[in-house]
């Protein structure tokens, strides 16, 4: 490669005040009348190409020696002597450079100018300038010598190479200025003592164009920058919005993190395909408690659930993924055999009206809550209860208070009448008697059941079925005896519990009682009393082949006071109503199921 | 109404049955047979058996607490019977106690006539029999 042209629209300052500055393949004249005039042009222009990395060129010829081209440079450029040791200027006689072969031959000047060229350029010149003087050159060779200089204008206008052509005025004549001029880019002379420029119309063109154009690129640039510029503020607000609205989703998330998380309620939620995606902590503690172990993320719900709740899970989720919200109350047995209770929402959750990407599950533990309404549901149940019982009992014993008095009252009018016989009024008197008899009997009773609820405080002692039992056969030992009545009793399952025996012992001897008297005739009575634990309780099931009771019938009043079953039999009511007070007050509960003629049966449950 | 031709007394109570048989022939002066029961299966068998034909007026006390039958369960029996024993039956409550819910729930029986405190009187007698 023989030249590198860089920038050739550069504009380079030429360092002459009447130019300025050119563009590179640049080829311009300069006349001169005194030796002083040529240096005033020569200094500048090598001192610009110097300060501006170009390698120079003087081919000096007489009246100017090397010698003396290179004082003057010195004298005009400070750091001559350092340019040339570097190697960046030098100094030759214009034989070297025209006249190489003993002749003028244009061939190998031009051979010259780009071997030096290429010299400059790899030597990291950015370009090469220079100066040659004519004032050697021969009439006889003047013609080629002009059409060299004429092709000269073509050989450098790719290259980066700013040639000036000095001419002594004394050697022109008039005519050969003008065709000096017109070979050349532009001429220079001094006149009238100052330096002028004639510069050929394409010059000036050309010039014109790169100063056009430079306008019009630092305009471009100018435009590009603001554009820039522009872009970029747009790009900072940008970022700056992107940046708050981040700040701002990252608060939102932040504030709905610490709901989600400080919540006393349990959030589970899931995809719809009922796989977890994110739940809080109280939902951790809920599955853990409930399920023996956490959720994790991704798992499927299903396999946290038994094949029953699997289904009712399943269905639930359906019905939600339709766009329905589920309230309800649920119950898991926990593995220390506790039941929890949950208040439990299933809801979509929706992006878009219609559209559901999953189910979001809330359940708060509502087991405290849940147990105490439960233990008050069962106090008022039982409240009620008793409370029949005892409006039952006032019932009864006003009933069977005022029944004897009704009686005195009656009897006793007739008997202080005149108008009877003396043994009437006697008559009048052993009713009156009878009907005290009755009278204190009730209270008699009442006192009983009095006494019966306030020994509850008696001491509670292992008791002995099979002693229990024995005690009874010797206090009811001649009705036993006269009914031929036979006890069968199995107690090995339980033989003895921890209660209040008087209690027990008093169950015992109603109920033998109850049997004996109200067995069927011609049917030897059979009882048959067996102990069996169940759980944490002790169970006593206790049998008779008598005359039942019919208990669509009496059912309701079975344990009540003076309720009586049978007709023409002794017996007042009090057996069972005294059995059902005391198994109360052991905690316990007793059931009856009989049939009329062939028996009763009682089961009652007491804590161990 | 008149003197009835019969008055019935159905209590389990037989000192309660022996007062009113004295009170109800001081009050009549035995222009009334007067018919005790003591057990309700027997009166009613009596009841149906003697007027599924005959139309004898009759007063018939009755009272509440009795074992098996109570007074109520009779009134349920008599109200199932044949209309000619509740043409010639009118029922007279008598309770040792009066407890107005018995009142209520006996004034809910068209055979029942009025509600009596035990000890019968004379005078509630006679007042039945628009003596007075």
């Amino acid at each position: 490669m023989l030249t590198k042209t860089k920038n050739p629209n550069e504009l380079r300052k030429t360092g002459i005040e009447v130019i300025s500055e050119t563009s590179w393949g640049t080829h311009f004249c300069n006349f001169y009348e005194t030796k002083q005039d040529m240096l005033d042009i020569l200094v500048p222009f090598f001192r610009s190409g110097l300060e501006n990395n170009e390698y120079c060129v003087y081919i000096a010829c007489s009246p100017v020696s090397v010698e003396d081209a290179e004082r003057s440079l010195r004298k005009g450029i400070p750091l001559f002597d350092k340019y040339l040791a570097e190697g960046k200027i030098e100094v030759i006689n214009h034989t070297e450079w025209y006249l190489k072969s003993g002749n003028f031959d244009p061939v190998d000047v031009f051979d010259c100018w780009d071997k030096k060229l290429n010299l400059a350029l790899n030597g990291g010149f950015e370009g090469l300038r220079i100066n040659g003087n004519a004032a050697w050159l021969e009439r006889r060779l003047w013609d080629s010598f002009l059409e060299y200089e004429n092709d000269l204008n073509h050989h450098i206008k790719d290259k980066n190479i700013i040639v000036m052509c000095t001419y002594p005025m004394d050697k022109c004549f008039a005519a050969d200025v003008l065709d000096v001029a017109h070979v050349h880019k532009a001429a220079i002379a001094k006149r009238k003592g100052s330096w002028e420029i004639f510069e050929s119309p394409d010059t000036k063109r050309s010039k014109a164009d790169i100063l056009k154009k430079n306008t019009q690129l630092q305009d471009r640039v100018k435009i590009g920058t603001q554009q820039l510029k522009d872009a970029s503020t747009d790009l900072e607000i940008v970022m700056l919005k992107k940046a708050s609205t981040e700040e701002a989703l990252q608060r939102s998330n932040a504030n709905l993190a610490s709901i989600f998380e400080n919540t006393d309620t349990g959030y589970l939620l899931l995809d719809t395909n009922m796989n977890i995606i994110l739940f809080n902590k109280i939902a951790s503690e809920l599955a853990v408690s409930s399920f023996g172990r956490n959720y994790m993320n991704g798992e499927s719900m299903y396999n946290m659930l038994d094949e029953v709740s699997r289904q009712e899970f399943k269905s639930r989720c359906n019905s939600v993924l339709e766009g329905k919200q589920i309230k309800f109350e649920v119950d898991y047995h926990g593995f220390n055999n506790s039941v929890y209770w949950y208040d439990t929402r299933m809801f979509p959750i929706k992006i878009d009206e219609g559209k559901h990407i999953g189910i979001c599950i809330s359940a708060e533990d509502i087991t405290d809550r849940k147990t105490r309404e439960l233990e008050k549901e069962s106090i008022t149940l039982d409240l009620i209860h008793r409370n029949k019982d005892l409006e039952q009992f006032s019932y009864m014993v006003s009933h069977n208070l005022r029944a004897p008095i009704a009686n005195i009252l009656g009897f006793s009018k007739l008997a202080l009448q005149d108008k009877y016989e003396e043994s009437e009024v006697k008559n009048f008197i052993q009713q009156i008697d009878s009907s005290a008899e009755n009278l204190d009997e009730v209270i008699r009773d009442l006192n009983m059941i009095l006494q019966v609820k306030t020994e509850s405080h008696a001491k509670k002692e292992e008791v002995r079925f099979a002693e229990i039992l024995e005690s009874i056969r010797k206090t009811l030992k001649n009705t036993i005896e006269k009914e031929n009545a036979v006890i069968i009793e199995n107690f090995e399952a339980a033989e003895t519990i921890i209660c209040r025996r008087v209690y027990l012992y008093s169950i015992f001897l109603n109920l033998v009682s109850n049997s004996l008297k109200f067995h069927n005739t011609g049917v030897l009575p059979h009882i048959e009393i067996t102990t069996l634990k169940k759980e944490d309780k002790l169970i006593i099931v206790y049998s008779d082949n008598g005359l039942g009771i019919d208990l669509k019938k009496y059912g309701g009043k079975v344990f009540g006071l003076y309720k009586r079953f049978h007709h023409d039999t002794e017996g007042k009511g009090m057996g069972l109503f005294m059995v059902k007070a005391q198994v109360d007050i052991l905690g316990g509960i007793i059931k009856i199921s009989s049939e009329v003629n062939k028996g009763t049966e009682f089961t009652i449950e007491l804590n161990q | 109404m008149k003197i009835p031709d019969r008055i019935i007394v159905l209590d389990d109570d037989s000192i309660n049955n022996m007062f009113c048989r004295y009170i109800i022939k001081e009050a009549l002066e035995e222009k009334s047979e007067i018919v005790m029961f003591t057990s309700p299966q027997k009166a009613l068998i009596y009841i149906n058996a003697e007027y599924a034909i005959n139309g004898i007026s009759t007063v018939l006390f009755l009272d509440i607490n009795m074992p098996v039958l109570s007074g109520w369960d009779v009134l349920d029996e008599l109200s199932k019977t044949s209309s000619a024993v509740k043409e010639n039956i009118t029922v007279y409550m008598l309770s040792s106690s009066v407890d107005p819910n018995d009142k209520k729930r006996a004034d809910k029986f068209d055979m029942v006539n009025g509600f009596y405190e035990k000890p019968l009187t004379v005078e509630a007698v006679q007042d039945i029999c628009n003596m007075n």
